[in-house]
């Protein structure tokens, strides 16, 4: 349906006076499946065919984006490219070919009824870590697959897949004074490297551990920021680096280009097949190939993300990060995956470093309590307090505030304990940190 | 869009191979979303969503299938023998469907987006961009989104029920950014409507661009705010959203009928000050976030939550209201047919007290006054909310005096409404967004000028 939808619409389009038409097409297949209290609860599956299409109208690019593929839209669609067209003040640059073979794609997959078994097995061990974890409330487990295909009226055709899974437990302690909830996700690329076990213990431990969790006081405290902080704060803050915020002034990395932002500790690396990611991907949805690159390389930028708009103002090449963030838009700046070089200690030693301060776990609210132009945030934030190297009890009910960019120069020190977190519009794995002091508001 | 007899096949095999209920929703929806600076349209994303997704329920658990390929029943079959591959055979009869209702007249609607040019919209971002520009030096840049929507859905299930309902929806979005030596400050308003292009005609989009501009200014020259607790007077408007994070997400089925709530089970007692009636109302007209029906297509109503302090009523969807006993209320939404419907809020709003803001201000002798808020979020089980001030003030000697920046304010639900110690007569809804399982969503918050007695403000100083 697809392949004639392509050549129907190309021919119609063409007798309207648009030209060139490129398309780019996403072919999602999805299971979601959630276990609560032994059975498996909701079952979801999806299959849909996405597609944006771009054409050249009176020398401009004009677009649309469709999801029903029959014939009776197209005079609508043919409408709307030429309207966007009309309204687009650039002029119209076609994709470059590229000539990649089709990869070769081995996805791995398992029956629903024994991945539902896996996830039962998960609650059941997580109820069995403490008395005090009162519900297992997400189980859950996401398989997905995405083809993504750039197709354009010239017999050009190009492919990349991804794949992969990610797995989710949250967890309800309580102790009869107080009630507490934690969570914990992993993601893979093959569903043998998901621990859903391990997860449903780390997720337990953190909610029973974080009962009876009370503010501090309100003052400056040397922290920690555990590797999940990190990581939301990364994907928060990265559209600094993005040329397209930079080139707008709303970016503090404007022009900072082989300066020290950060302590020479610090290693950015763009990586597409770092093995940890998800963003598998040869080249972006523009069809410029995917490179491996340091954005900070021991404190210093060396680079931004480009796409091929923003690297042509800048007189420099694309990086490969005209990505989509939606497919009914057009590229603006991705990453693929992006990790935090890990340092050497691990989180007791980083505690043992600090020896008195906070160990933030959680910040929460951040579309809306941080701005990646200033770089200020204020979240509401969970963890536990350290004195002389130990955690003495749990935190929560506090904010902790500081400037991103000022913070990247205040790390004394980074543990070598991965995790990661993000989506397809960006992974991120990072380590744990240590600050040398935000502010806390509590009591 | 699927015929009759399309969807009673499809309804009809879902119930033969064991579902107890099973339910089609069918889409076919137009956006525009075109992002637009001075220099000209940076992004501009028009076309048509549209798919179909099936729901199945088997006591309380559910199946969800979606699918962009409408158009062949067979694929649309195969999908659901295997959703249902695990189900056992039921013995559930199904209703056949009724002639099918069409609720798109409910609300009354002007210009439909659809037939109206991009040249007439991009004359309204064109007077917005302007307007915030020429406001003062200091606005370096104005970006205006301009978004419409009209949203067709055909909604069946096997109680019989067949709908028909167009959303319509018009709004835009103005950011305005300051800037001067010491660093950028931006201001924000985003006026909408379950409106056509009509809603342009008694609207005054300079005002809300230079309120846009006035606010990205006057945070420009903003200090940094004391943290720790103390009096906060949130204002009229779209403040309303302090509720929708500190209590509004935790009345939702979604986190009440499991118990995971902190106001589960609760029902008739007194959780909030006597000051406080919390109101969702899906059926106000034409408002941001009202629906003529649900996405599982019942009528939108108005549902008290909280009456004078004490705990009325909850938000329930269908699959809920089964583990809840109650009947929905008109409440299950989504974002599109790539999510199962759950309750969420529509236009949520704290009605109307007998105080006045200029009282509520004078009687503060100390604390904080918070005009404009942006976002927040919630963890319904703890209560735990945190929300982030747009523009907001010290209040010194029952006076506003200096702006600050940065403030988050944080609290437990529970804690927050008991404190609400004066409530204002000044109710005022705005619109935004809602993020939660079933996609985000447009909704209204609201409120008249309130004050909480104590609260903690996380600040930078």
């Amino acid at each position: 349906m697809l392949e004639q939808f392509i050549t129907t619409f190309t021919e119609c389009a063409h007798t309207a006076g648009i030209s060139r038409l490129q398309f780019y097409v996403e072919q999602i297949s999805e299971q979601k499946l959630h276990v609560y209290q032994a059975e498996l609860e909701r079952l979801q599956l999806a299959d849909v065919t996405l597609v944006y299409v771009e054409g050249e109208y009176g020398g401009k690019l004009g677009s649309t984006f469709v999801e029903n593929l029959q014939p009776h839209l197209f005079t609508e669609h043919i409408a709307t490219i030429k309207q966007t067209a009309e309204y687009n003040n650039r002029p119209f640059a076609p994709r470059r070919s590229l000539a990649l073979p089709t990869p070769h794609v081995t996805t791995d997959s398992m029956p629903i009824s024994l991945l539902a078994d896996q996830l039962k097995e998960a609650e059941s061990v997580a109820y069995a870590v403490d008395e005090r974890v009162k519900l297992v409330r997400d189980c859950s487990f996401v398989g997905k697959s995405k083809r993504i295909m750039l197709i354009d009226d010239q017999g050009g055709q190009i492919e990349d897949h991804l794949h992969y899974y990610r797995a989710s437990i949250g967890i309800i302690a309580e102790d009869g004074n107080s009630i507490q909830t934690a969570g914990h996700s992993g993601f893979a690329r093959s569903i043998d490297q998901l621990d859903l076990k391990a997860l449903a213990r780390t997720a337990a431990n953190r909610a029973v551990s974080m009962l009876g969790a009370a503010p501090v006081k309100t003052g400056d405290y040397p922290v920690i920021l555990l590797n999940d902080v990190v990581c939301d704060l990364l994907l928060t803050f990265l559209p600094a680096f993005y040329a397209d915020r930079v080139q707008n002034s709303m970016s503090r990395m404007q022009g900072r280009l082989g300066q020290q932002v950060a302590a020479t500790a610090v290693t950015l690396i763009e990586d597409p097949d770092f093995d940890q990611g998800i963003i598998t991907r040869r080249f972006d949805d523009e069809a410029t190939p995917t490179l491996r690159k340091q954005i900070i390389e021991d404190g210093v930028l060396r680079c931004y993300f480009h796409n091929r708009q923003t690297a042509q103002k800048a007189d420099t090449v694309s990086t490969g990060n005209g990505f989509k963030r939606d497919y009914t838009e057009k590229p603006t700046i991705c990453p693929t995956n992006l990790y935090l070089r890990k340092g050497d200690f691990t989180l007791t030693e980083l505690e043992r470093q600090m020896g008195d301060g906070l160990l933030i776990t959680e910040c929460d609210g951040m579309f809306a309590g941080a701005d990646p132009v200033s770089g200020d945030f204020s979240l509401i934030s969970k963890g536990y307090l350290i004195s002389s190297g130990k955690v003495v009890r749990p935190v929560a009910q506090i904010t902790v505030a500081g400037n991103f960019f000022d913070m990247l120069r205040q790390i004394t020190g980074i543990g070598c304990d991965y995790t990661s977190g993000g989506s397809e519009s960006g992974f991120v794995t990072a380590p744990s940190i240590q600050i040398t002091h935000l502010s806390v508001s509590g009591e | 869009m699927l015929g009759k007899l399309t969807i009673e096949r499809i309804l009809g095999l879902a119930i033969d191979l064991g579902g107890d209920f099973a339910e089609v929703f069918c889409e076919d929806s137009y956006y525009t979303n075109v992002l637009a600076l001075q220099e000209g349209v940076e992004t501009s994303s028009l076309g048509r969503e549209a798919g179909i997704g099936i729901r199945i329920f088997n006591g309380l658990n559910s199946l969800y299938g979606y699918s962009t390929n409408t158009s062949s029943q067979e694929h649309l079959l195969e999908m659901v023998r295997a959703m249902t591959a695990l189900l056992n055979r039921s013995v559930t009869q199904r209703v056949p469907l009724a002639h099918s209702v069409n609720y798109g007249g409910a609300h009354c609607i002007g210009e439909r987006p659809t037939r109206v040019p991009l040249a007439s919209k991009m004359e309204k971002v064109q007077s917005a961009l302007t307007a915030a520009k020429s406001y003062s030096q200091e606005i370096a840049q104005v970006s205006v989104r301009y978004i419409d929507m009209e949203q067709a859905v055909q909604i069946a299930n096997s109680e019989g029920l067949f709908a028909e309902d167009a959303r319509i929806k018009t709004r835009m979005h103005i950011t305005a950014f300051a800037q001067n030596e010491h660093g950028m400050q931006t201001g924000y308003f985003g006026p909408g409507a379950m409106r056509g292009f009509e809603f342009y005609d008694h609207l005054d989009i300079e005002w809300y661009a230079r309120e846009s501009a006035r606010i990205a200014t006057t945070m420009l020259h903003a200090g940094k705010c004391p943290g720790g607790q103390m009096p906060v007077i949130i204002d009229n408007g779209f403040g309303g959203l302090l509720f929708h994070e500190a209590c509004g997400h935790s009345l939702e089925a979604t986190s009440v009928a499991k118990g995971t709530s902190e106001f589960s089970g609760r029902l008739g007692e007194k959780i909030a000050s006597p000051l406080v009636t919390l109101v969702d109302d899906g059926s106000l007209a034409n408002e941001w976030g009202s629906l003529a029906i649900d996405d599982e297509g019942t009528p939108a109503q108005k549902n008290v939550l909280i009456e004078k302090g004490l705990l009325r009523g909850y938000l329930v969807d269908k699959l809920n209201a089964r583990r809840m006993g109650v009947e929905p209320t008109g409440s299950a939404r989504r974002k599109n047919y790539r999510f199962a419907p759950v309750a969420r809020m529509t236009n949520t709003y704290i009605a109307n007290g007998t105080s006045t803001k200029e009282e509520i201000i004078a009687n503060t002798e100390r604390g904080l006054f918070v005009k404009y808020i942006n976002g927040g979020s919630v963890n319904p089980t703890t209560g735990d909310f945190n929300f982030s001030a747009a523009e907001s003030y010290l209040i010194e000697n029952g006076k506003i005096a200096a702006p600050v920046k940065g403030v988050t304010l944080i609290g437990r639900g529970g804690d927050i409404l008991q404190q609400v110690d004066m409530v204002a007569n000044n109710l005022e809804i705005r619109q935004g967004y809602c993020f939660a399982s079933s996609g985000p969503l447009y909704i209204g918050a609201g409120q008249p000028t309130v004050r909480v007695a104590n609260m903690t403000v996380g600040g930078t100083r």
